[in-house]
């Protein structure tokens, strides 16, 4: 890293970190007095009213970026392992992308953390749409919000100015029109918000948080920290500047990523039918679990194939900073559910109310989105619980006692919409569902664990992993639960060169996606990957997730340098990548979470895949592989075989003199 | 005097080349000792525009732009022989979630 004298000061806020750990990790200085330098967060205390404002210590941007990597840094300090999720003592941070604003790359993502009510862990959850620059456009890259409001509230930022405002009248209220009371409210089209609906006001343990139509926060419940808070809304505008370092040569280097971007299938693709292609693929190989995990494979399932969406999509429409405008937008004219105006759905919406549940009809799972995204429930813990629910139904595990007399049968989108509904609103059998697997479990018992598809306490989307060591390793090692986006390494699934697989992950990695040579080294990177872009505030779909020629490390180092002026090797930012990951390890860690956490279902070692083509059929997880891939994916990491990071990587990350309450 | 048999490959047509042939399968019956190289070439032939792609003239094997699998098993060289009831499918690179 570029050598420059330092002349910023450690904040209190950003305890934690000690000089001693930064020259310890190569930093010596902060390169200039540009953009990023100025940047602030906003600390709230909803219990007291106080606000602060405080800048970013560079030292801070330099080992952690922005995004998720800062958010993670805070969450770590600030949030203890007694806390519980839904006290005050809990803290939500929203955080804005270092490279949020810039013409490229999806670049308006916003990471939201705090502890997860659904699994005690790390909570984190990455949405798109326009709030982030709105936020940074209001002079704000980082927020953090502690305690709870007396009464509902909403957040108000502008211009440098934070303001907690009455929020009684949208109390009650669903996310669109929240967002549209909001925007009233302040007579401005332009204001942009994070809001949760009724879901969130009823401590639904999965709600999300919701900004635009369809752009949600879904995973990890962070909605529901906004309702223990009583906090409505966070809304946004701002005409304040973002500077960058090099704007002429960044704006160049922009286009070019554009340009990189769009000259791939996998954007084309995403451009014309939305993620909603995948499916063709996938189904057709036998790899979506159907029936909760009772087959691999939906049949007669052609209605839910992308082209289909034809008939409802009145055009597609993208986030900020993005070429390639993946979401439907639809209109369903006719029909009992009629009319309705949304947004997506995407793949994994299609699996969680279609697949899962053996609903088969494309409309079942529009209407269905539509009522998650207004309700604001995530979409996968939502499908996944139901699916789970019509499984233990069918076998006898819960009746009509259990379910206030609702027949949980299969296939039937009677009961997926009435389930949403009393989900959103704790009612009747939903109130159960609501509170996640685990309560859920503990509640009914009888067996019912089994069938329950989650890692960690959080459903898994509706890919059913047991043909694909990799895509398995990865749902069990994510830190935020079963889940796809923290290390999906989805190229595994194309069968490229080997040659061009060594080049990428830098060792020799099996092109059989049936193997498990060299996958723990898949995941481990795209981890790391991933975790760099969810910092920057870029979209996954932008860089090596599905697409093999998308922008990747170098590209990133010099959008980085251009628009910053902060210089990392690919080096540099892969171990910014493992410090990030690292910490949210130790958060887990310092939580009760060990090994025995990193695993899967035991469906997925027990029960061999029924259908599918040949290269999916037959197919389950091996112990003792599995096993020795995670022993293997820990020490890529730098952790024991217990999964504890080791000392000499906790100094090397400058991670060794983090608060003592470290495990 | 050596017999000709022939096999039925059942492809499944995926993404943009579902929509030049209009259909999301098909079924061909080709001379046993036909390879996959065969089939695309009828293919490119019948169908044109990205069938045309599918094997990339410097490396004369499956670009990197596309997916084509025989049961599940992604292929590259294309010079793999076709069995009865081999299941083809033509696509491009799009999976994870």
């Amino acid at each position: 890293m570029k050598s420059h004298a330092p002349t910023a000061r450690l904040n209190i806020a950003f305890r934690g970190l000690a000089l001693t750990s930064l020259r310890s990790v190569g930093w010596q200085g902060i390169v200039d007095e540009t953009m990023v330098w100025k940047r602030k967060a906003a600390y709230v205390d909803l219990t007291t009213g106080k606000i602060a404002a405080k800048p970013i210590p560079g030292e801070v941007r330099q080992l952690f970026l922005g995004g998720r990597g800062i958010d993670m840094h805070l969450l770590y300090n600030h949030v203890k392992p007694e806390v519980d999720p839904l006290s005050p003592e809990n803290v939500l941070f929203i955080g804005t992308g270092l490279l949020c604003g810039i013409p490229a790359l999806g670049s308006g993502r916003c990471d939201i953390a705090a502890k997860s009510p659904i699994t005690g862990g790390v909570g984190d959850s990455n949405v798109g749409g326009f709030f982030a620059p709105e936020l940074r456009l209001a002079g704000f890259d980082h927020l953090a919000i502690s305690g709870k409001a007396e009464k509902p509230v909403y957040l108000w930022i502008n211009d440098g100015n934070v303001e907690i405002r009455n929020a009684s009248h949208l109390w009650g209220k669903d996310t669109f029109e929240t967002q549209d009371m909001i925007r009233d409210d302040n007579e401005d089209e332009e204001v942009k918000s994070l809001v949760i609906g009724v879901a969130g006001e009823h401590l639904v343990r999965f709600a999300n948080i919701m900004t635009g139509m369809k752009n949600s926060a879904g995973r990890t419940g962070m909605g529901c920290v906004m309702g223990s808070k009583n906090l409505k809304a966070i809304a946004a505008r701002g005409t304040t500047d973002i500077e960058f370092s090099y704007p002429e040569e960044l704006l160049d280097y922009c286009k070019e990523m554009n340009e990189m971007v769009m000259k791939t299938r996998w954007a084309r693709a995403q451009s014309r039918w939305g993620s909603l292609i995948i499916y063709s693929n996938t189904n057709t190989t036998g790899l979506i679990r159907t029936r909760n995990f009772q087959l691999n494979r939906l049949d007669e399932g052609e209605d839910l194939e992308p082209e289909n969406m034809d008939r409802y999509t009145i055009g597609m429409s993208g986030c900020y900073g993005c070429t390639v405008h993946c979401r439907h937008r639809y209109v369903l004219r006719e029909g009992p559910y009629a009319p309705i105006f949304g947004e997506g759905p995407e793949y994994t919406s299609l699996g969680a109310f279609g697949t899962m549940l053996d609903c088969k009809k494309m409309e079942t799972i529009l209407v269905a989105n539509h009522m998650v995204n207004k309700y604001g429930l995530d979409t996968l813990e939502t499908g996944g619980l139901i699916a789970w629910a019509m499984e233990l139904y069918e076998k006898g595990i819960i009746d009509e006692k259990d379910t206030a007399g609702l027949k949980i049968e299969w296939g039937d989108e009677r009961v997926l919409f009435e389930l949403i509904t009393q989900i959103a609103h704790r009612r009747g059998f939903g109130n159960l569902l609501a509170n996640g697997f685990k309560p859920a479990i503990a509640k009914i018992g009888k067996g019912s664990e089994y069938y329950a598809i989650h890692v960690k306490g959080m459903s898994n989307l509706h890919s059913d992993e047991r043909p694909t060591p990799s895509l398995a390793l990865g749902i069990a090692t994510s830190t935020r639960g079963a889940d796809h986006l923290r290390s999906r390494p989805a190229i595994d699934l194309y069968g490229l060169p080997e040659e061009l697989l060594q080049e990428i992950y830098g060792a020799p990695v099996s092109s059989d996606y049936t193997s498990y040579e060299g996958k723990s080294r898949m995941v481990w990177w795209q981890e790391l990957l991933y975790t760099v872009t969810d910092s920057l505030g870029i979209c996954k779909y932008q860089t090596v997730f599905c697409a093999v020629h998308a922008p990747k490390w170098e590209e990133f180092s010099k959008l980085i340098k251009l628009a910053t002026g902060m210089e990392f090797t690919k080096a540099q930012l892969m171990e910014v990548g493992e410090r990030i990951y690292t910490t949210e390890r130790m958060f887990n860690l310092r939580g009760g979470f060990s090994r025995k956490d990193d695993t899967l279902p035991e469906r997925y070692f027990k029960e061999p895949t029924p259908v599918g083509l040949p290269i999916a059929k037959g197919k389950k997880i091996d112990k003792e592989k599995f096993e020795k891939m995670l022993s293997e994916y820990y020490a890529l990491h730098g952790w024991d075989e217990n999964g504890l990071p080791k000392k000499e990587m906790l100094e090397k990350l400058g991670l060794d003199k983090e608060p003592s309450y470290m495990v | 005097m050596v017999q000709i048999m022939s096999v039925r490959v059942r492809l499944v047509l995926c993404a943009d080349f579902r929509e030049i042939v209009g259909k999301r399968q098909i079924v061909e019956e080709i001379n046993s000792n036909s390879t996959l190289k065969h089939v695309l070439d009828m293919l490119a032939k019948k169908y044109r525009g990205d069938f045309e792609q599918i094997v990339d003239p410097r490396t004369g094997v499956i670009s990197l732009e596309f997916l084509v699998s025989i049961n599940g098993r992604v292929i590259r060289d294309t010079n793999v022989k076709l069995n009865n009831d081999d299941i083809l499918m033509i696509t491009i690179p799009a999976g994870g979630g």
